[in-house]
């Protein structure tokens, strides 16, 4: 029992004190682990190479050899300056192209012999009618006959233009790795008669569409499924058995059929056969009856039994050519291969992918930069800086290697897929709740009402009121 | 000594790359720009967009928010009647109203008070329900990023050619809509959420104040517009007796009345949509922002570029698929496609075969068709078009090589194609 009133202060105070100093030592020691704690990780990103992604130039590597027999050999060096004009002053499509066009096929090549052009002028043989050259694309080789009245250089170097750089499909799909291509049987109405129940697809497929997706998969990775049954899809506002624009463009009623797959995130290519009802036709206006619908897919109207259009599969395979930016030859040109495209075609598409992907990945880098330096609160995590830092590696190796087409299009296309998968991270997301402006923003808006009504001390939270009519 | 020329070395150091950077901006365009005007050219600037998305949010719960639920149901209502499917409309519904025990007419909704027309339905897809319907997946949803788990009719895949309708409706205030009557989002989230994936988007809201909450957008092609302005309040609609609450607010009912007038192919703009906004009718101002808009104007806008579900199509003829190797022997055909017998059908005979667009040696017969009073005259030889005339009927103009015939059928008398296929072609 304490007697003495002086000790016990004495103990109180000395004890007092040391909580108190525990108290601001704890607070002290828990300052850093507060401050990492709420910190957003910022990761630095090189800003400096992605600037400089901007400021280069890809130079793809073409070479051409132009031979010629001996009748016409004043045509080649018309051809070369012609050429050489033609692409400097037409810099804007040309300027992604580092084209050697060399006179003789002897020489030496400048990449392989595999991936050289070879340019044959020729005589016409005597097929070659109204004065038009006939021309033929074999694998890499192209030959000219040139008819007796004589071709101007310019026809030739307009010739390597259309195949080199082939203008692009206004309908072209969206790059993707790897699409799903659903093919649909569909009836307009199905209780009625007549209407189609099966089809024979797996021929069909492999008659008129795995070459062709075989000879492309080095460009994309194809899935199909196929769906059919006798599903109605009938439309009361369709007028009459000709189909206007204004029906086409509404003729997906895509609210009551369901055609997308929702297994997974892959862009799906529709391509849909749509059967009639017996009584009645529906046409389009065009000789084939069908139509794309640009990065959608396509749709054949089928009227059997009509044996003067061509097989459904044959235009599912056209369309499907357009909707995957396939060039198209000019129509006055042969085609010699065992395979579906030339290689011509493939290289084509390969080279215009693989440039279109660069220039996606640098558009998603910058774009990360600029969100990241807009938002400030904006975490970078580990992840985003590698795959980032993954897209500019991928985009030099593009850049500085002579990369044969194939190689550009699958180092492009990883550039690509790893700058988005960079941009749609899902840590990429503002740290939400009272940005800058709001935080301060309200205090000066509450010292602005206070200033303004005194009396009305009653927060307007916006709640809407009920009125009887 | 040293000092000077080291300063003037210095000097010259700074100089040189202010006059490099002046020279070449001068110079031609950089090379990243020759790849820029090559694909420009065929880039998505000047063409229209290829799909529709529409994100349809009711931020509040409760059942006294009915009406708030009712909005959202009636907008996924118009839309999906317009033509956007459910795999490209995320509705978001923080309450379920439809099932709530309160409700006296259970697994309906109705948006009037006379319960005329029942919103919820058999064939509704609700992508966010009760409390997925958060701030950050509105967010996550907007911008596209998601986690890996989420599945494809959660997500947004909007590419640069689509047009997205942004609708939202729940309590909100000055800058800011509350969500689950627990927190709230911020008009500066929702500037910073529209990004680039999408070719233009219509963001409409239906709240107090809604105004404010469209005023700090600065992402390009946002057309936006608001139930109500600063320090107003918008009102309900009203009320229904047997529900006993609230069933549609004045300005989403004035769309939707709107909207019902309008089909696929209505060539109405939004800007005779905005003409038509009437404060008194609304009872409360609503409010237009378009200076974001700038590629084209309100009124070269159509309702169904936003509402709608229209794609621009391509027609693919013959002459274009020679070029992509189809060959000739791939012409005749009929196989592939098992038709079911039909017994109930009388049999038909040669002469029915539809032969219409028969090959040049039998002559060509094209069936011109009518709308209300023009005639649509279709290719009368591939690559010749001859102009459209008026005339009020049916008729069929068939040409062989050897002469061309003119024939009017009154679509009453007779079948148009038998007609023709008999009189001009079968002979």
């Amino acid at each position: 029992m304490p007697s003495d009133g002086e000790d016990i202060a004495v103990a109180q105070i000395s004890s007092r004190r040391l909580i108190l100093r525990s108290y601001w030592i704890v607070v002290l020691f828990a300052l850093p682990l507060w401050w990492s704690t709420t910190s957003i990780e910022r990761l630095s990103l090189p800003a400096t190479r992605v600037r400089s992604q901007q400021n280069r130039q890809l130079r793809l590597p073409i070479e051409i050899a132009l031979d010629s027999c001996p009748s016409h050999a004043a045509l080649v060096p018309q051809i070369l300056s012609e050429f050489t004009s033609w692409t400097n002053s037409h810099n804007d499509r040309w300027g992604h192209l580092d084209v050697h066009l060399v006179n003789n096929s002897d020489t030496s090549p400048y990449l392989g012999t595999a991936s050289r052009y070879n340019v044959k002028l020729g005589c016409c043989r005597s097929t070659c009618a109204n004065g038009h050259p006939e021309i033929t694309l074999s694998d890499r080789n192209m030959q000219l006959g040139i008819p007796k009245e004589g071709i101007r250089a310019s026809y030739v170097v307009r010739t390597l233009e259309d195949l080199l750089i082939p203008p692009v499909p206004s309908v072209q799909a969206q790059f993707s790795p790897r699409y799903r291509l659903a093919f649909s049987l569909l009836n307009e109405d199905a209780a009625v008669g007549g209407a189609a129940s099966a089809w024979a697809i797996e021929d069909a497929i492999d008659g008129y569409l795995t070459p062709t997706l075989t000879e492309l998969s080095i460009v994309h990775n194809f899935t199909i499924e196929t769906v059919t049954g006798p599903r109605t899809a009938a439309d009361s506002e369709w007028k009459g058995y000709e189909l206007d624009q204004d029906e086409l463009k509404t003729f997906i009623n895509s609210a009551e059929w369901t055609l997308a797959s929702s297994v997974n995130n892959d862009i799906v290519l529709h391509f849909i056969l749509f059967v009639p009802t017996h009584s009645g036709v529906r046409w389009t206006r065009s000789s084939t009856n069908a139509f794309i619908i640009p990065q959608w897919g396509g749709v054949v109207i089928y009227n059997p039994p009509d044996s003067r259009i061509s097989h459904p599969f044959a235009i599912f395979r056209s369309q499907l050519h357009s909707l995957l930016g396939v060039p198209s030859v000019p129509p006055n040109i042969t085609v010699k291969t065992d395979s579906v495209l030339s290689a011509w075609q493939l290289d084509a598409l390969l080279r215009r992918r693989g440039v279109e992907n660069t220039k996606g990945t640098i558009e998603a880098l910058n774009s990360i930069m600029k969100l990241v330096d807009r938002i400030s609160n904006m975490p970078v995590r580990a992840d985003v800086r590698g795959d980032v830092l993954g897209a500019l590696d991928a985009l030099d190796d593009v850049h500085t290697h002579r990369l044969s087409p194939a190689s550009l299009l699958s180092r492009s296309s990883e550039a690509l897929t790893l700058s988005s998968r960079a941009f749609f991270n899902p840590g990429m997301l503002a740290m939400l709740y009272f940005p800058v402006e709001h935080k301060y923003a309200i205090r000066a808006w509450r010292q602005e009402r206070r200033k303004k009504s005194g009396g009305d001390t009653k927060r307007d939270s916006g709640e809407e009121v009920s009125k009887d009519d | 000594m040293v000092c000077r020329a080291g300063s003037v070395a210095f000097l010259i150091w700074c100089i040189i790359p202010l006059a490099t950077a002046i020279i070449s901006s001068f110079g031609g365009a950089s090379p990243h720009e020759a790849i820029e005007s090559f694909f420009t050219n065929s880039s998505s600037e000047g063409r229209g967009h290829t799909n529709n998305w529409a994100v349809l949010v009711c931020a509040s719960r409760y059942w006294f928010n009915y009406r708030h639920m009712a909005n959202a149901l009636g907008m996924y209502r118009s839309v999906k009647r317009l033509g956007i499917p459910d795999s490209n409309i995320i509705l978001m519904l923080a309450d379920d109203a439809a099932c709530n025990p309160r409700n006296k007419f259970p697994a309906t909704v109705y948006a009037n008070p006379g319960r005329l027309l029942d919103l919820y339905g058999e064939n509704i897809e609700v992508d966010y329900r009760g409390y997925e319907v958060t701030v950050e997946n509105f967010i996550r949803v907007l911008t596209g990023r998601v986690e890996a788990s989420v599945p494809r009719s959660k997500r947004l895949l909007s590419d640069e050619r689509s047009n997205i309708l942004v609708y939202m409706t729940g309590h909100g205030g000055n800058e800011f809509l509350k969500f689950q009557d627990n927190e709230e989002i911020s008009a500066f989230d929702i500037a910073d959420a529209f990004e680039q994936m999408y070719h233009e988007i219509f963001f409409m809201i239906d709240t107090c104040q809604a105004n404010t909450l469209y005023s700090k957008l600065y992402s390009p092609n946002i057309l936006a517009t608001g139930s109500s302005d600063l320090g107003e309040n918008s009102y309900s609609y009203e009320n229904d007796d047997e529900i006993g609450v609230s069933v549609i607010d004045s300005y989403t009912h004035f769309v939707l009345e709107y909207l019902e007038g309008i089909n696929k192919t209505s060539q109405a703009t939004m800007q005779d949509f905005f003409d038509l906004y009437d404060p008194s009718i609304i009872k409360s101002t609503a409010g237009v922002r378009s200076d974001l808009f700038t590629t084209r104007s309100a009124a070269q806008t159509l309702i169904t570029d936003f509402f709608g579900g229209v794609a621009q199509v391509e027609v693919l003829e013959e002459e274009a698929m020679a070029g992509l190797g189809v060959d000739e022997e791939n012409r005749v055909h009929t196989e592939g496609v098992t038709i079911l017998p039909d017994s109930s059908q009388p049999a038909r005979s040669p002469s029915h075969s539809r032969d219409y667009r028969s090959s040049r040696k039998e002559g060509l017969c094209y069936f011109l068709a009518t709308r209300s009073v023009h005639l649509d005259l279709v290719h009368l030889t591939p690559g010749l078009v001859v102009g459209s005339t008026l005339a009020p009927s049916l008729g069929c103009f068939c040409t062989t090589p050897a002469k061309a015939t003119w024939s009017w059928f009154h679509p009453a008398t007779a079948t148009p194609f038998e007609r023709c296929y008999d009189n001009h072609l079968k002979r």
